[in-house]
C-alpha cells in the first residue's frame, strides 16, 4: 500500500483535490481522540493500492492549532511514502513557507498549484519549467473545483513514488547551513527527517526537543543550544526571526525567478464583496439577514418532512408492528414495542432532514469563506464569554432546534469554546417549546400573549449570557491562544465535496447519537407505562412526580402533580409535554386503529411523503407564520389547566422551568457525542437546577410586586 | 507609531513587533516581518478586530496586540524622505 498524505495551507482546496481524486471512495472519519475531521481515500491505482489522506490544514510545521498539531505529529510520527503539497497559487509566497519546510523533510514530493484559475486571472505568470527545475519536483496546476489536472498530479505523486525523487535542498545563507550541517553530524541514529529535525532543533523548537529527549540526544540538544548561541551572537537576532526570515529570503529570490506580477493589482471580487459584508454599518445587519435566511430555509424546508417522518413511524409502521403482534404477545411487549422502541428510532430519523439541510448550509458557509467573516464581525461580542464570532451561528440555530445547533459548534476551533458554547445552547428557546408557550399563554394571559412569549425567550438569552460568561471564569484558560484569523478569498463552494462529506455526518449521529436516543425512549416508556396494565394516574411516573412535587412549593406550583410528571416525558421532546398533559389528564382523543387496509395506507403514506417534499420546497420560498394556537384537545385541557395553577405568575413560572430544564435527550445525546459523557452528565444536573432557581426567583420576586 | 493607530485604507511599514507571546512566530511566519509593507484595510463594525492586508493576504488582529506593533506610516516616510532631499 501506499500512503500519499495530502499536506497545504487552510482552505487551499485540500478535500476538493482529494474528492476529485478519490471520487467515491472518500472515507470520513475522526482523529482519534479529537473532533477533527479525517479524509481518507483508498483505491486502486494501476494494481496497486493506494491510500490518500488529507492532513488537516497547516501554516507551518510548528503548530498553533489544534489542526496544525495532529498534521505535524502525523508527519513527524507515521510512516508514508510521499507527500502531495497543495499551494494556493493565488497566495503563493505564504504557501511556500510550508513548501519549504517540507522539501527540508527530504520525502518523494510533488507539489500541485491549486486554484490555478483564479492565479491567472488576475493577471499572474508563473514560468512553470523553471519552477520544477530549481525545485527538483513536478509541480502541477490543478483546478480541484473543475477536477483538473488531478488525474496528472496522481500519476506524478506515484511515479515521484516510485523512482524516490527528492525535492533540491534550498539552501538558506551560509551561516545556517553550517549550523545544520553541524548539527546533522551529531545526530544520533532516527527515523526523522535529519535535515528538518537540525533546524527545528536549531529554532528551539518543543517538540523536536522533545523527541531529542527520547532519543537519548543530550549530547544533541547541548549542541543545538551552543549552534543557537552562535548564531542569535552573530546575528544579533533572536533564532526564530533568523529562521523565519531565512526562510523568506529564499523564497523571494525564487520567486523573483519564476513570478511574473501584474503591472496593476486588479481590485479583487473577494475585496468588493467584503466592502459590503463587513461594511461599517451593514455587516452586521447583513449577517443576521443571511442567518434568518438560512434559519428559514433550514426550518421550514425540513419541517414537513419531520412531520412525515413521525406520522410514518407512528401511523404506519407502528400500526403494523402492534397489528402483527397483537395476537402472538402480550400487550405490555407490543406497547414496549412500539411506544417504546419504534417511536424513538422514528424520533432520531425525524432529525435528518433537519440535519441534511443544516450540514448543507453550515457546510457552505465555511466552504464560501464567510464563517472567517462572521468571527471577525462578532469577535468583540464573544470576547467577555471567551468564544469565537461564529459560536453565535450556532446559537442562532438553537433557536430552531438545540440538536443541530451542539452539531454546529463543531466548527469552532478550541474545545474550551465548544463547551462554553454548548452551556448556553440550551438556553435558546427552540421551536418544541413554543407550543407549550402558546397553550399556557392563551389561557393565563390572554391579552399580553406575545410579550410573555417574548419575555421567556429574553430570559433564556440572560440566562445563556450569564452561563456564558461564568464558565468563561471558571474553566481554565490555558488552552487558549492569542487571536488571529485569516479571511480567506470567497470561493465558490465545491458541491461535489460538500455532498460526499454530509452523509459520513448523518450516519454519525444516526449510529452514535442514535442510540442514546433510542434508549432513552424505552427507559422513559417504563417510568410511563408500567407497572403494566395501570391507568395513567398510577404509573411509576405519576408516583414520583406526587413525590417530588412539593419541593416546587417554592416556584409556585408545587400543589398538583400533573404539570409537574408532564415535565418527565417531556425530555423525550419538549412539545411532549402537552400530549402528556392530555394522557394523564385523560383528555386525549384516543386514535382508533383505522380499518384501512395495508395497500391503501402504503399509498397514502407515499402520498404524504410526495406532499412533504412539495411543501418543504414551497415553504423554503414563502413566509408563512406558524399560528401560535394549539387547537387540538385544547378546550377540556386549557379547563383543567386553569384549575391547576393558582394565579398567572404560578403559571409563568412553571414556563420558565419549561423553558430551562433538559431541552430534550437528542440534545443531551448530541452533547455525549461532541464533549463527552462527562459533560452530558453536567448537564442532566446542571440544567434542573438552574431551571428551579430561575423559577424559584421569578416566583418569589413576582409575588412580591403583583 | 502603532498598527493600531492607523487608519482604514492607510499603509505603513513594519518597524517592531514586541511581546505579543505566541502570536509573535505565527505572524512572523505568515509573513509579519520587520521591513514588510502593511496595510490596515478596515476596522470591525464593533471596533475591533482590524483587519490587515500583508502581501496578498488579508489577515485580522486584536486592537491589544496590534498595538505592540510598532510601524511608520509611508506618508510619514515620504515628508522625511523629502526633508532629507531638501
Amino acid at each position: 500500500m501506499i500512503h500519499i498524505p495530502f499536506v497545504g495551507n487552510p482552505n487551499t482546496g485540500k478535500t476538493a483535490l482529494i474528492n476529485a481524486i478519490a471520487k467515491s471512495d472518500l472515507e470520513v472519519g475522526n482523529w482519534p481522540g479529537v473532533t477533527v475531521e479525517k479524509k481518507e481515500a483508498k483505491f486502486t491505482y494501476d494494481r496497486e493500492k493506494i491510500a490518500l489522506v488529507d492532513l488537516p490544514g497547516a501554516y507551518t510545521l510548528s503548530p498553533y492549532s489544534l489542526e496544525e498539531k495532529i498534521t505535524r505529529n502525523m508527519l513527524a510520527e507515521e510512516k508514508f511514502d510521499g507527500i502531495i503539497d497543495v499551494i494556493d497559487t493565488t497566495n503563493l509566497r505564504r504557501n511556500l513557507y510550508l513548501t519549504l519546510e517540507l522539501i527540508d523533510m527530504q520525502q518523494p514530493m510533488v507539489v500541485a498549484l491549486n486554484m490555478f484559475d483564479d492565479f491567472t486571472k488576475r493577471g499572474y505568470e508563473l514560468d512553470s519549467d523553471k519552477f520544477q527545475e530549481i525545485l527538483g519536483i513536478p509541480t502541477i496546476p490543478t483546478i480541484a473545483s473543475k477536477g483538473l489536472g488531478t488525474q496528472k498530479l496522481i500519476d506524478s505523486a506515484i511515479a515521484a513514488v516510485k523512482k524516490h525523487t527528492l525535492p533540491h535542498i534550498q539552501p538558506y545563507q551560509e551561516h545556517i547551513e553550517k549550523e545544520i550541517a553541524f548539527l546533522i553530524h551529531t545526530m544520533p541514529k532516527t527515523d526523522l527527517p535529519p535535515r528538518l529535525f537540525a533546524i527545528q532543533l536549531l529554532a528551539d523548537d518543543p517538540y523536536a526537543l522533545s523527541l531529542a529527549k527520547t532519543l537519548e540526544g543530550k549530547k544533541l540538544i547541548e549542541k543545538a543550544v551552543q549552534a543557537r548561541g552562535r548564531l542569535e551572537a552573530h546575528m544579533k537576532l533572536p533564532i526564530k526571526t533568523i529562521i523565519t526570515r531565512a526562510r523568506y529570503e529564499v523564497i523571494d529570490r525564487l520567486l523573483e525567478l519564476v513570478l511574473k506580477k501584474p503591472i496593476l493589482d486588479k481590485v479583487l471580487l473577494s475585496e468588493k464583496i467584503d466592502a459590503v459584508l463587513l461594511h461599517k454599518w451593514l455587516g452586521i445587519p447583513l449577517f443576521f439577514t443571511i442567518m434568518m435566511l438560512m434559519f428559514k430555509l433550514t426550518f421550514d424546508g425540513s419541517g414537513s418532512l419531520v412531520i412525515w417522518v413521525s406520522d410514518f413511524f407512528q401511523d404506519y409502521l407502528g400500526k403494523y408492528l402492534s397489528l402483527g403482534f397483537q395476537d402472538t404477545a402480550p400487550p405490555w411487549l407490543v406497547s414496549l414495542l412500539t411506544d417504546g422502541i419504534l417511536s424513538g428510532v422514528g424520533l432520531v430519523l425525524s432529525f435528518l432532514p433537519l440535519l441534511f439541510l443544516l450540514y448543507f448550509f453550515m457546510a457552505m458557509l465555511e466552504e464560501s469563506g464567510y464563517m472567517a467573516r462572521v468571527s471577525f464581525l462578532l469577535d468583540r461580542a464573544g470576547r467577555a464569554l471567551g468564544i469565537k464570532g461564529n459560536a453565535f451561528i450556532s446559537m442562532i440555530i438553537g433557536f430552531g432546534c438545540n440538536v443541530p445547533a451542539i452539531y454546529a459548534t463543531r466548527a469552532l476551533t478550541t474545545k474550551r469554546e465548544r463547551i462554553i458554547t454548548a452551556l448556553m445552547i440550551p438556553m435558546m428557546s427552540c421551536s418544541a417549546r413554543l407550543p407549550i408557550y402558546a397553550l399556557f399563554t392563551a389561557i393565563f394571559f390572554q391579552e399580553h400573549q406575545v410579550l410573555v412569549i417574548m419575555s421567556l425567550y429574553l430570559l433564556g438569552i440572560l440566562v445563556a449570557l450569564l452561563l456564558g460568561w461564568i464558565s468563561n471564569h471558571i474553566l481554565s484558560s490555558e488552552e487558549s491562544k492569542p487571536f488571529f484569523l485569516e479571511l480567506p478569498t470567497y470561493h465558490m463552494p465545491n458541491m461535489k465535496a460538500v455532498w460526499v462529506l454530509m452523509w459520513p455526518k448523518l450516519k454519525d449521529f444516526i449510529v452514535r447519537a442514535g442510540t442514546v436516543i433510542v434508549m432513552a425512549s424505552i427507559i422513559l416508556w417504563g417510568v410511563i407505562k408500567l407497572p403494566a396494565g395501570t391507568d395513567p394516574q398510577d404509573s411509576y411516573l405519576a408516583q414520583t412526580a406526587k413525590q417530588i412535587t412539593p419541593v416546587f412549593k417554592p416556584a409556585g406550583f408545587g400543589e398538583h402533580w400533573e404539570p409537574i410528571a408532564a415535565m418527565i416525558p417531556g425530555t423525550l421532546a419538549k412539545e411532549v409535554v402537552i400530549g402528556s398533559l392530555g394522557t394523564i389528564y385523560g383528555v386525549e382523543t384516543k386514535n382508533e386503529i383505522s380499518k384501512s387496509t395495508f395497500k391503501d395506507d402504503t399509498i397514502t403514506q407515499l402520498k404524504a411523503l410526495k406532499e412533504a417534499f412539495v411543501n418543504a420546497f414551497l415553504h423554503m420560498f414563502n413566509i408563512h407564520m406558524k399560528s401560535l394556537n394549539s387547537e387540538q384537545q385544547a378546550n377540556t385541557l386549557q379547563h383543567k389547566l386553569k384549575d391547576q395553577f393558582a394565579s398567572p405568575l404560578a403559571a409563568f413560572s412553571y414556563l420558565v422551568f419549561i423553558l430551562l430544564y433538559i431541552p430534550c435527550v437528542s440534545t443531551m445525546a448530541a452533547i455525549k457525542d461532541e464533549l463527552g459523557t462527562r459533560w452530558m452528565l453536567f448537564e442532566i444536573a446542571l440544567l434542573p437546577l438552574v431551571a428551579y432557581g430561575m423559577s424559584v426567583l421569578v416566583y418569589q420576586l413576582g409575588s412580591r410586586f403583583f | 507609531m502603532k498598527l493600531s493607530e492607523l487608519h482604514p485604507k492607510q499603509k505603513a511599514i513594519i518597524k517592531s513587533i514586541g511581546d505579543i507571546g505566541e502570536l509573535k512566530n505565527r505572524l512572523m511566519e505568515l509573513g509579519v516581518l520587520c521591513g514588510e509593507p502593511i496595510q490596515v484595510i478596515r476596522i470591525a463594525p464593533l471596533g475591533d478586530p482590524i483587519e490587515i492586508r500583508i502581501g496578498d493576504e488579508h489577515l485580522a488582529l486584536r486592537n491589544e496586540d496590534a498595538q505592540k506593533i510598532e510601524v511608520e506610516a509611508i506618508s510619514q516616510l515620504r515628508k522625511r524622505e523629502r526633508k532629507g532631499l531638501s
